[in-house]
Formats: C-alpha cells, sequence, structure tokens
C-alpha cells in the first residue's frame, strides 16, 4: 500500500453553540488520496474548509466541529478514531503539520537550540540541528541561540519547516505556507519547499487560498469551495482549462499585470496634495521616509507598492496626520501645511484627506451597528449614510448590522463607506483589500473603481501586490527602504522597469501563475 | 530601581507628615489621661517636639539614614529593640506561608488549567476559592478547631514572648501560617489556570505538539513559563500583604508579629513605633514590585530587549 492520505466520505458539521440546533456544513462527502511521495495542493476561499481538512487529516478537529460519517486514514491510522497517545506519537515522525500563523508558532520564551531539543530529546547534538536548519536554507550557528523575536517571518517559517522535518515523518502538511510573508521571500520558501520534498521524498498536502503557491509546489490541485472539491486534477490542467465554474471566477478574479480594472487617465491637473523632501525618522536614527517627493492630481489614482517596512503605510499615516515628519514639506491643493498636527487641523481639512485602514475587523467597532458606525459622530443625516451605502453597493439591510454579523468584504465595505461620508478630496487605501479573498478583492476593487468615476476624488492605494495596483492605479511609485525606486506611468513602470527592485516584482508577479 | 529609591523617599516624606498631622504625639501617648496641659507642655519641652516640623522631619530622616530608628517615649526603649524582633517574627511567619501557598498554587493551577474536568482539581479550585472569599478569622477558627482541638497536633495560642529564639518560636509558627496560605493560595492559582487556559489555545502549544514535542515538555517549557508573568505579579502582591497585613491572623493566635504591634502603637497613638512600621511597608511594597518585574523580564526574552 502506497496511499498515505486517504479521505473516505468525510463529512464535518458544526454546531452553534447559543443555537444548538443550528448546524453548519463545514466538510460534504469529502474523498481524496494522496500517494507516498504526491504534491496535493488544496485551493479554496475563506471559509471553504481547507483548513479543517487539512487539520483533520493531522487528527485535529477544532472544538464545535463533529465528524458525522466518513473515515480518514493517515499513514494507515484512523486518526480521529485512535488512542491520543498514538496519534501524539504519530506527529513528527509520520505525520508533521506547519498551520498558519502570523509568527507566532514558535514559542517566545525559548531559543531556536531550544525549540529542537524538545522535539529531539534534551541528548541531541547540535550538529542535528545545524544541518537541520542548513536544510531549510537558513546558516544554522547564527540561529542556534536566537529567539523567534529576533529573526524575520521568512526565518521563522523556514525554522518551523526545519522543525517539521526533522525526524523524517513521510506526509507534510502546511497551511498558508507563505500567507504573512512579502512576494519575493515567499518564492524563496516555496523553492526550499520544493527542494526538500524533492530530496526527501515525502508526500506532501499544500492548503492556500493563492493558486500562486500551490502552483509553484503541487502537482495535482483540488479546488474547494464550501466545503466540498469541485474540481481535482493536475495542476496544469485546472489552470489552463478550469472546469468548474467556481474555479473558472477564482482565476479571473486574480490581478493580471496587463488586465485593467479601470483604465489609467494621464491628464494632470491641480494637485491635492505635494509632498516635498519628506524624510520620517523614528527609533534613533531608521529613516522609515527618505527624501520622497509626490503629488497626487486631483482625479488621480497613485499606486505606491513595497514590501513590509518599506514605509509605504509610514507615507499615508504622514499625508492624514497620524505621523509626524522630521523634515521636508507637505501641503494641501489649498497650500495648508499638512504637518500641522491632527488636532491642530480645522474640520474642512480633516475632511479632506480619508483613511481606509487593512483590517477592516480593527477599524469597525465590533458593538456597533453599521447605522451607529457611520452617523455616530459625523452627524449626518440617514439619507446620505444610505446614499454611501449605496455606493459601495450595499442595501438598506446593513444599516442594522454588527461587524459579526457581516462577510469581510462586506465589512471593508462599509469602512470605505463611512470614509465617504466626509466627502474626501482624497482616499488613502492601506492594504485594503489583503485580508479578503481573492474573488472578494476583485469585486471591491470594482467598487472602488466605480466610486472614483463617480465622484472623481483622488486615490492612493497601497499594497504589496503589484499586479493589483496595475488593474487599478494611473501612476505607479515603488518604494523600497523608505526611497522611491521608482516611479511613472503604470504602462512605463510594467513594460520597462529600469530598477532592479522592480524589474524582481514585476518577473515575479508575470511568472506567478503558469499558464 | 532609581524610580522604586525615588518613590520611596518621597512616600516616607509623605508618612511622617500624615502621622505628625494625626492627634496626639508621644507625650499625650505617655501621660494620657492624666496629662495636664502642663506636664505635657513639658515633656514636649524635653522631647524636642515643640520644633517646627521641617525640622523635626530633618532631624529624624538624618537618624534614619544613621540606622538610628529613634525613641519610644511611651514604651521607654529603643525603637529598633521594639520593631526588629517583631520583623522577624513576621517574616519567619511569611516565609512559611509563602512555601506552603505559592509552590502549590503554581503546580495547581498549571494542572488544573491544562485539566479542567478533573475532579479533584475541581474540589482543590472550590476549597480555594472559598478560603479566599472567608474572612481570616473564620477560616483561623476552622482550622484550630480542626488542629488544635479534634486533632491536637498544633498549639492554639503562641505563648512565647515576642523575642524568642526560632526554635522556640517554630512550633507556634503552623498554625498562622497555615491560615494565611489559605488565605493567599487561590490568588495565584487561579491566575495560574487563566493563563493555562488562554495560552493552551496559543498556536505556538498546537504547533509544539503537532512536532511531536512530549507533552510534559509542552505543559513544563512551553505553557508555563508563557503562563507565569501575571502569575508572578499576583505572588509579589501577595507575598506584600504577608510582610504588611497579617494583624487579624497575629491576634487570633496572639502571635507576637509585627501586626500585633501596629496595631498597639496605633491604639497607644505612638508615633515613634508607627513610622518604622509603615516605611517597613512601603519598602516591602516597592521591592516586591521591583523584584516582580525584574523575574517578568527574565520570562520574556524580548522585554530584554526593549530595555537596552
Amino acid at each position: 500500500m502506497n496511499t498515505i492520505l486517504q479521505f473516505d466520505q468525510v463529512c464535518v458539521e458544526a454546531r452553534d453553540r447559543d443555537r444548538n440546533r443550528v448546524v453548519t456544513p463545514i466538510l460534504q462527502s469529502v474523498d481524496l488520496k494522496v500517494e507516498m511521495g504526491e504534491r496535493l495542493g488544496i485551493v479554496g476561499g475563506s471559509g471553504s474548509g481547507k483548513s479543517t481538512l487539512l487539520r483533520i487529516a493531522a487528527g485535529v478537529l477544532s472544538p464545535g466541529l463533529r465528524l458525522t460519517s466518513g473515515t480518514v486514514s493517515t499513514a494507515g491510522v484512523n486518526m480521529l478514531d485512535v488512542e491520543p497517545k498514538v496519534r501524539q506519537e504519530m506527529y513528527g515522525s509520520s505525520v508533521a503539520l506547519v498551520a498558519q500563523s502570523l509568527g507566532e508558532a514558535l514559542t517566545s520564551h525559548l531559543t531556536i537550540r531550544a525549540h529542537f531539543r524538545d522535539t529531539l530529546g534534551r541528548d541531541v547534538a547540535d550538529e542535528t540541528i545545524l544541518s537541520s536548519l542548513d536544510d531549510a536554507g537558513l546558516d544554522g550557528a547564527k540561529y542556534l541561540h536566537r529567539y523567534p523575536h529576533q529573526i524575520s517571518g521568512g526565518e521563522r517559517q523556514r525554522v518551523l519547516l526545519a522543525l517539521a522535518l526533522v525526524r523524517s515523518p513521510s506526509l507534510l502538511l502546511l497551511d498558508e505556507p507563505t500567507s504573512a510573508l512579502d512576494i519575493g521571500i515567499a518564492a524563496d520558501v516555496l523553492a526550499t519547499i520544493n527542494r526538500l520534498q524533492k530530496s526527501r521524498g515525502f508526500a506532501l498536502v499544500c492548503v492556500s487560498h493563492d493558486f500562486g503557491v500551490v502552483g509553484r509546489v503541487c502537482d495535482r490541485v483540488a479546488v474547494m469551495s464550501r466545503g466540498q472539491i469541485v474540481e481535482h486534477g493536475l495542476t496544469e490542467h485546472v489552470l489552463a482549462t478550469p472546469s468548474a465554474s467556481y474555479t473558472q471566477s477564482l482565476l479571473a478574479s486574480i490581478p493580471r499585470l496587463h488586465v485593467r480594472i479601470r483604465e489609467p487617465q494621464l491628464s494632470v491637473q491641480q494637485p491635492v496634495v505635494v509632498v516635498r523632501d519628506l524624510t520620517v525618522i523614528r527609533s534613533g536614527s531608521t529613516r522609515a521616509l527618505d527624501s520622497i517627493n509626490l503629488e497626487v492630481g486631483k482625479g488621480e489614482v497613485v499606486g505606491v507598492i513595497g514590501e513590509s517596512g518599506s514605509g509605504k503605510s509610514t507615507l499615508l499615516s504622514v499625508m492624514c496626520g497620524l505621523v509626524s515628519s522630521t523634515s521636508g514639506a507637505i501641503h494641501d491643493g489649498n497650500g495648508f501645511d499638512l504637518s500641522t498636527p491632527l488636532r491642530d487641523r480645522p474640520l474642512a481639512v480633516l475632511s479632506e484627506i480619508q483613511l481606509v485602514f487593512q483590517n477592516p475587523d480593527d477599524s469597525l467597532n465590533p458593538v456597533r451597528t453599521v447605522e451607529q458606525s457611520m452617523s455616530r459622530y459625523t452627524h449626518v443625516s440617514r439619507d446620505e449614510v444610505l446614499a454611501a451605502l449605496d455606493a459601495v453597493e450595499l442595501s438598506q439591510q446593513f444599516l442594522s448590522r454588527r461587524p459579526s454579523q457581516m462577510s469581510g468584504g462586506e465589512k471593508q465595505r462599509v469602512a470605505v463607506a463611512r470614509a465617504l461620508l466626509a466627502h474626501p478630496q482624497l482616499l488613502l487605501l492601506d492594504e485594503v483589500t489583503s485580508a479578503l479573498d481573492v474573488t472578494v478583492q476583485a469585486s471591491v476593487v470594482k467598487m472602488l473603481a466605480s466610486v472614483q468615476s463617480a465622484t472623481g476624488m483622488s486615490m492612493v492605494i497601497v499594497s504589496h501586490d503589484i499586479a493589483l495596483i496595475a488593474s487599478f492605479a494611473d501612476r505607479l511609485i515603488v518604494l523600497r527602504n523608505g526611497r522611491v525606486v521608482e516611479q511613472g506611468s503604470v504602462d512605463a513602470v510594467i513594460d520597462a522597469p529600469t530598477d532592479p527592485y522592480t524589474q524582481h516584482l514585476v518577473k515575479l508577479a508575470a511568472t506567478t501563475i503558469r499558464k | 530601581m532609581l524610580f522604586t529609591l525615588g518613590a520611596f523617599v518621597s512616600l516616607a516624606v509623605l508618612s511622617f507628615l500624615g502621622i505628625d498631622a494625626l492627634p496626639g504625639d508621644g507625650c499625650t501617648a505617655l501621660l494620657g489621661r492624666f496629662g495636664t496641659p502642663a506636664k505635657v507642655a513639658e515633656c514636649r519641652e524635653e522631647h524636642q517636639l515643640t520644633d517646627p516640623v521641617i525640622v523635626r522631619l530633618g532631624n529624624w530622616a538624618n537618624d534614619v539614614v544613621h540606622g538610628d530608628l529613634g525613641y519610644s517615649i511611651k514604651r521607654d526603649e529603643q525603637v529598633a529593640q521594639i520593631v526588629l524582633p517583631r520583623i522577624r517574627n513576621t517574616a519567619m511567619l511569611a516565609v512559611v506561608a509563602a512555601l506552603m501557598a505559592f509552590p502549590s498554587a503554581i503546580v495547581a493551577g498549571l494542572l488544573i488549567g491544562r485539566y479542567p474536568q478533573s475532579r479533584i482539581g475541581r474540589a482543590i479550585n472550590t476549597l480555594g476559592v472559598v478560603a479566599m472569599t472567608l474572612p481570616e478569622f473564620v477560616i483561623a477558627t476552622i482550622l484550630w478547631l480542626v488542629f488544635s482541638i479534634w486533632i491536637p497536633i498544633f498549639p492554639g495560642v503562641t505563648v512565647v514572648p515576642s523575642n524568642a529564639t526560632v526554635v522556640e518560636l517554630l512550633p507556634h509558627i503552623w498554625m498562622p501560617a497555615l491560615t494565611l496560605a489559605a488565605v493567599v493560595f487561590a490568588h495565584s492559582m487561579r491566575t495560574m489556570k487563566a493563563g493555562v487556559t488562554t495560552i493552551q489555545l496559543m498556536p505556538f502549544v498546537e504547533s509544539a505538539r503537532l512536532r511531536g514535542t512530549k507533552e510534559r515538555v509542552t505543559l513544563l517549557r512551553h505553557i508555563l513559563p508563557a503562563a507565569l508573568p501575571p502569575v508572578v505579579n499576583t505572588i509579589a502582591v501577595d507575598a506584600a500583604w504577608l510582610l504588611t497585613g497579617t494583624f487579624v491572623t497575629e491576634a487570633v493566635f496572639n502571635y507576637r508579629g509585627l501586626g500585633r504591634l501596629a496595631i498597639d502603637a496605633i491604639s497607644d497613638r505612638d508615633t515613634a513605633v508607627i513610622l518604622p512600621i509603615v516605611l517597613f511597608g512601603l519598602g516591602v511594597y516597592l521591592t516586591m514590585s521591583l523584584i516582580a518585574d525584574m523575574v517578568v523580564r527574565l520570562l520574556d526574552p524580548r522585554l530584554k530587549q526593549h530595555r537596552s
């Protein structure tokens, strides 16, 4: 027998704790088979059941979930119907799961070496640890005595890989292995996963919302939607000729470099914000922004691209007054000095510039309804609230909903609508779609495009995804380490990038999906 | 460190002024109701109590810095000789109570948090909460009934003087120590339990389990240190209380500690004795918070880096 993982008609349901009668199906009759050494990808939106499926393969059933029928066999063992002790002994030696986490999967008070010693036993030789880290692409000696907070996100992911593989399991389960990483680092980590898989020959199941990730490390792909596998086949075939309508819409929603959601307008008009030699120095001598020059014209959409730490969020924070500049000048279209602290700005200037944050869960008060969130401090009429909701394509029904009763995309629409209430001249968008599924992202970006054309307002949109921004903006600015390394019209930047970093980004974006 | 020292000095000055503002002083305490105004004035003249408050504060501070705690007019004795043996007795009581309460509370909290379904765990939790809720004298009475009357293994009342040797004192320490331990046990136990309950759900714990870390190692090396910081702070406050707040228990068992002395000194208005007791309390609370901060910093390497 060469089957390492088999799902047979697996059904899982969630029971609502408050209303015991309400039952939501999480997995519906899932069949799946993975042979030794095979590489399977599972793609789906949030709530599709893909993570539940992966965790069940490791015998972990989250609280509130119940297996109603079917069997799961991992390395010949029925994982959900076995003594916890047996299961515990299989971890690391026959099956290993690296769960999705934003750097929280390592224990913060233990060194990297201590993590290995806890996994392998106290008497493990340092050479074993070093060679394991080496395999995962880390110069081991440098990391042995470091704590998790002293290494970068990519390095943490490599340490987790090394830990998972150190006892040579025959099945490796990965949940969103690169979702928290910058695109360049993610590509490197995926290359390492590929190399390890080839040299060691373990079977790999990789869950992701991103076809790009699965396309790089998996031969076969299963597409999930609402707890069901809607399509299953060789990765190349599924990508080239998707048969299920869900897969088709998923693939069509992925932003591509030369596919526009909004036509660029290049007529330069009077500026709404002007930035001259702007420098922001934070915590000692780190230059978060270094001599930035930028003008945003009326009705113009400027895209800012950069990885984490490039200063792109700081730039937005300076524009809206949350962070003060160290030197340089910044003023609005009427010449008002925007280095004025927020509390000293007149109301008219405050309403000129509005900011929408990355995560609506953090920016919407969970106990307030949409109506309360939108009208409480702005003193606007109900009609205006309704008009703003209408602009973001939400119906009147949403007025009485709280954040917990809305999806991620709906919450982000409310956040945008709230910003629109101020009738801003400039809307700042900070990674507003990065927490959303790709299909939802596409619809939110479309909505933003229609808001822009209806109101003619200017926008600055910040993202790590060059393809997304190129599909939406008129002009691009590439930030790296606080400096502008490249700027120009969208076509100029993506067709003929001059800076090596931009060239790298464009190349990565162009090869994200092999077609 | 510097902050703690500054806090100590300013609080000490505040306490001096506060106690000075109370009606009565050493002379009224000594003479009591027989003190005619003339006698009191004479006594005050003799003991330099007529100086302005700022001068007396200066003199007192100067004496304290040079190791002289002053003189009790009422008790006709050096304050150091009255207070120091009492501090020793209370410290002994506190140490014994702390050893009874804190290690067991940490272990119990860890296990109850990890195995919330266990019946023994639930029983211990309930008992701890009951002990925490009951007034000390009720617990003392119950323990008394059990360990001095039904099963007479410990003496119920301390009958040795305050300057008895440690060996003489030891048999009398168990009952008040047990009472105090019962009062504070549930605080740190429940903080620990709550910490373990939330920490267990964190990704790094699941991650450790899923790479095959043994359960014992996960519990002791991954969960325990992460759950400890809030417990350390609870213990610091409780330890300070054990050193300064044991009035009731000492009174019930007639134990000759600082608490008894404080009550006596306050009812006598013997300011010379009250002051060093207040200072001791200040020092204890400040030292305990300082130690707690340092221990928490040791437990979390992320905090160590922020400092440099």
